[in-house]
């Protein structure tokens, strides 16, 4: 015998050794050995059933792709390889810890079975059967099978909505800069490029500041960020200077707000190029101011003269033309307070009302401006009536200004009353405040019209404007004015029963206790 | 191109008579494995050299190979083979298409195997039991290559002759195009020749 051969012995101890099931059967398919693997996997031990028929070991075999295998094997020498794939749990094979929980085809092994003729010179031909456990892999396989799907569903719905809103960013009109809480830009839309002149990809990771005057000059945005939620920037539009690639610098409406991603704030900024806007503006206030200006000086000479006809002083006029030139000299005194109205209000609006602040006592202002207006109120035969319920209060105002707004109020007052009847001026004191309310018992403001009632060339009908008088822009004058005062203007009204307007003003020394 | 055999019409009557059988029960087989109905027929068989087949696969980037060896009364290497595509497209409509991209083509080299093993198996077996003998058959082997590479990786000739088979593969929403090639050298050919002449006497 060659001694470099190893003996049976020696092999059987390999079989058994090896980390795979090794099934052998003779030419009739009965069992002829398996290794320990098959009998631990099993728990069938090989003495109780060497000799019999594998299909009678492993009945559920019966029929199957394994015992066609070993018949070719057996009869033709065909080799076959079982993967997993569609057939993965062949034999009723568990895990040594399974035994006694659950027999099912559920807790068996995942095989993979190698079928193959071993031929011994001189015998019939031997079956090998070779199985693998491949549960761990397949485990493995499937979990990730089923992450990739969900990475899939997930990259696809991603996907959609990417689309979607670059689709919504690239179609914009306006200029649309998404940036994080530094200020770094994370998106670019074309209408921003077209604005500013660079390209996304030259501004990705830039800073919002290089574009917006406004944001520059603060080291860090988060705090610039924080000053605009408190200037009230985030979420409103604001007015702002932008810097094009050539250098030229332009007027933006801007308006930003936040978006949440995750953990990750980020903000967009729609930007609006509103060079145009402001040039039509300035030729608008231009326009006006002219116009009011040339409209005046020939209106102040003819007021002057028919002043001087209907005081008679020139020379006797007859009754029928005094009555014309009297119609004539109203309406020239209407046409010149709507001038002055006009103006008022463009210098307010650009800006350039100039006050000239100083403490009045608020009695002494109040009952100065009803002295002014009496004999308006007499007119419609209404009658002012001050009712004090506080003492001595001092504001600061500019007096021509106060007695503005006040006049306004009052003449109001009385052109809306019902004859007979009393406007009352309440002076009181409330938080820190002064109040001046102004109350009147006709006919109300029309709910419809209350939201509208603060804008330029308003009143409630048109109709009203032959019939009463006035601009209609006597409250926006003194909304701007008591504005600027750091007082504020408000209302309550009632259709059918009055309205009463409340003028508020800072006291500037209280000596009521 | 005189050694390439010219076969009488018996002979390759005889011949496809036999793949039939084979790929009828080799269908037959993949059918119950995948519980679907898969139709596999063989529409032609035809002797030409292993240049001429790379010729026909050259308009494919890969081509999938599934080769077993038997040995015998002669000897021969027996592929299966399948365009790239098709061969994907094979193991997606016999796994279900709910599987991703990504699983098939962890799976294909497998799945494969195990069909080309099928095939084989069937085809050998047939000639086997109609020659009534047993062959040395080697396990299968799984290739992917360039037609180029492909006679290198598969350790043939140029020169060898090679019984080509093609083989219609009828899916339930695919049709599939393989071949099925038994190489030969000219003695394994003059061999395979005299057991066909056998096989016809014995029959007439």
């Amino acid at each position: 015998m060659d001694s470099n051969a190893l003996t049976i012995e020696c092999y059987w101890n390999l079989v058994n050794n090896i980390n795979s099931g090794i099934i052998v059967l003779n030419s009739e398919k009965k069992i002829l050995h398996w290794n320990q693997w098959i009998q631990d996997h099993s728990q069938f031990s090989l003495n109780t059933y060497k000799d019999q028929l594998l299909s009678d070991v492993f009945p559920d075999l019966k029929n199957s792709r394994i015992i066609a295998a070993i018949d070719d094997a057996l009869e033709l020498g065909l080799p076959s390889l079982i993967s997993n794939i569609f057939s993965r749990t062949p034999f009723a094979l568990y895990n040594s810890g399974n035994f006694n929980i659950d027999q099912s085809n559920n807790n068996r092994i995942q095989q993979t079975v190698n079928i193959s003729r071993i031929k011994v010179e001189g015998e019939k031909p031997y079956c090998l059967i070779q199985i693998n456990d491949v549960t761990a892999s397949t485990v493995r396989e499937q979990n990730l099978e089923q992450q990739v799907k969900e990475r899939k569903e997930i990259e696809s719905s991603l996907l959609k909505i990417e689309t979607r809103q670059r689709a919504i960013m690239q179609s914009m009109i306006d200029a649309l800069i998404i940036f994080d809480s530094n200020g770094f830009i994370d998106a670019f839309n074309p209408a921003a490029e077209k604005l500013f002149g660079y390209s996304e990809n030259d501004m990705m990771g830039d800073n919002i500041a290089f574009l917006i005057e406004e944001f520059s000059g603060v080291k860090e945005l988060r705090e610039s960020i924080e000053l605009m939620f408190e200037l009230g920037i985030i979420g409103k539009t604001k007015e702002c200077e932008a810097r094009k690639r050539n250098g030229s610098h332009f007027p933006v409406d801007i308006s930003i707000s936040e978006i949440e991603l995750g953990d990750e704030k980020f903000f967009s900024a729609v930007i609006r190029d509103i060079t145009d806007r402001k040039q039509i503006d300035k030729i608008k206030k231009d326009f006006i101011a002219t116009v009011s200006h040339e409209l005046r000086t020939p209106l102040t000479s003819i007021r002057g003269s028919l002043g001087l006809l209907c005081g008679g002083l020139i020379a006797d006029v007859p009754k029928k033309a005094l009555d014309l030139i009297q119609i004539a000299n109203n309406n020239c005194e209407r046409l010149i307070y709507l001038i002055n109205d006009i103006l008022d209000i463009e210098k307010a609006a650009s800006g350039q009302m100039s006050f000239e602040f100083r403490q009045f006592d608020l009695k002494t202002l109040v009952k100065q401006s009803i002295a002014n207006n009496e004999s308006y109120a007499t007119q419609y035969n209404v009658n002012y009536q001050l009712i004090e319920m506080a003492k001595d209060l001092t504001v600061e105002v500019d007096e021509h200004r106060f007695q503005q707004i006040m006049s306004n109020l009052l003449s109001n007052a009385a052109k809306f009353s019902i004859a007979e009847n009393s406007v009352e001026i309440i002076i009181n004191f409330q938080n820190d405040f002064a109040e001046i309310d102004v109350k009147d018992y006709g006919q109300g403001i029309p709910d419809k019209f209350k939201e509208n009632i603060w804008n330029k060339f308003t009143q409630a009908d048109t109709s009203t404007t032959r019939e009463k008088g006035g601009t209609g822009l006597g409250l926006a004058i003194s909304k701007t004015l008591i504005e600027a005062m750091h007082g504020n203007i408000s209302f309550t009204s009632k259709e059918g029963e009055g309205s009463t307007f409340q003028l508020r003003l800072p006291v500037a020394k209280n000596k009521t206790t | 191109m005189s050694d390439i055999p010219k076969l009488n019409e018996l002979e390759e009557d005889l011949l496809k008579e036999l793949f039939n059988l084979g790929v009828g029960k080799a269908a037959a087989s993949l059918s119950t494995i995948v519980t679907q109905e898969i139709l596999l027929s063989v529409p032609k068989v035809e002797f030409t050299k292993s240049s001429a087949m790379v010729d026909l696969l050259n308009n494919n980037t890969s081509i999938i190979s599934i080769s077993q060896s038997i040995h015998g009364p002669f000897d021969a290497k027996s592929i299966l083979l399948f365009p790239e595509h098709g061969g994907m497209e094979v193991v997606r409509q016999m796994l279900g298409s709910q599987l991703s991209d990504e699983a098939i083509a962890d799976l294909h080299e497998e799945a494969l195997s195990e069909i080309g093993n099928i095939v084989l198996n069937a085809c050998i077996g047939a000639i086997s039991k109609s020659m009534n003998t047993v062959f040395d058959v080697e396990i299968p082997k799984f290739n992917q290559a360039s037609p180029e590479e492909l006679l290198k990786v598969s350790n043939l000739l140029d020169s060898d002759t090679i019984l080509l088979i093609n083989i219609n593969m009828k899916l339930k929403d695919s049709d599939i195009e393989g071949y099925l090639a038994f190489v030969f050298s000219s003695e394994s050919l003059k061999k395979l020749q005299g057991s066909l002449t056998q096989l016809i006497d014995s029959l007439s």
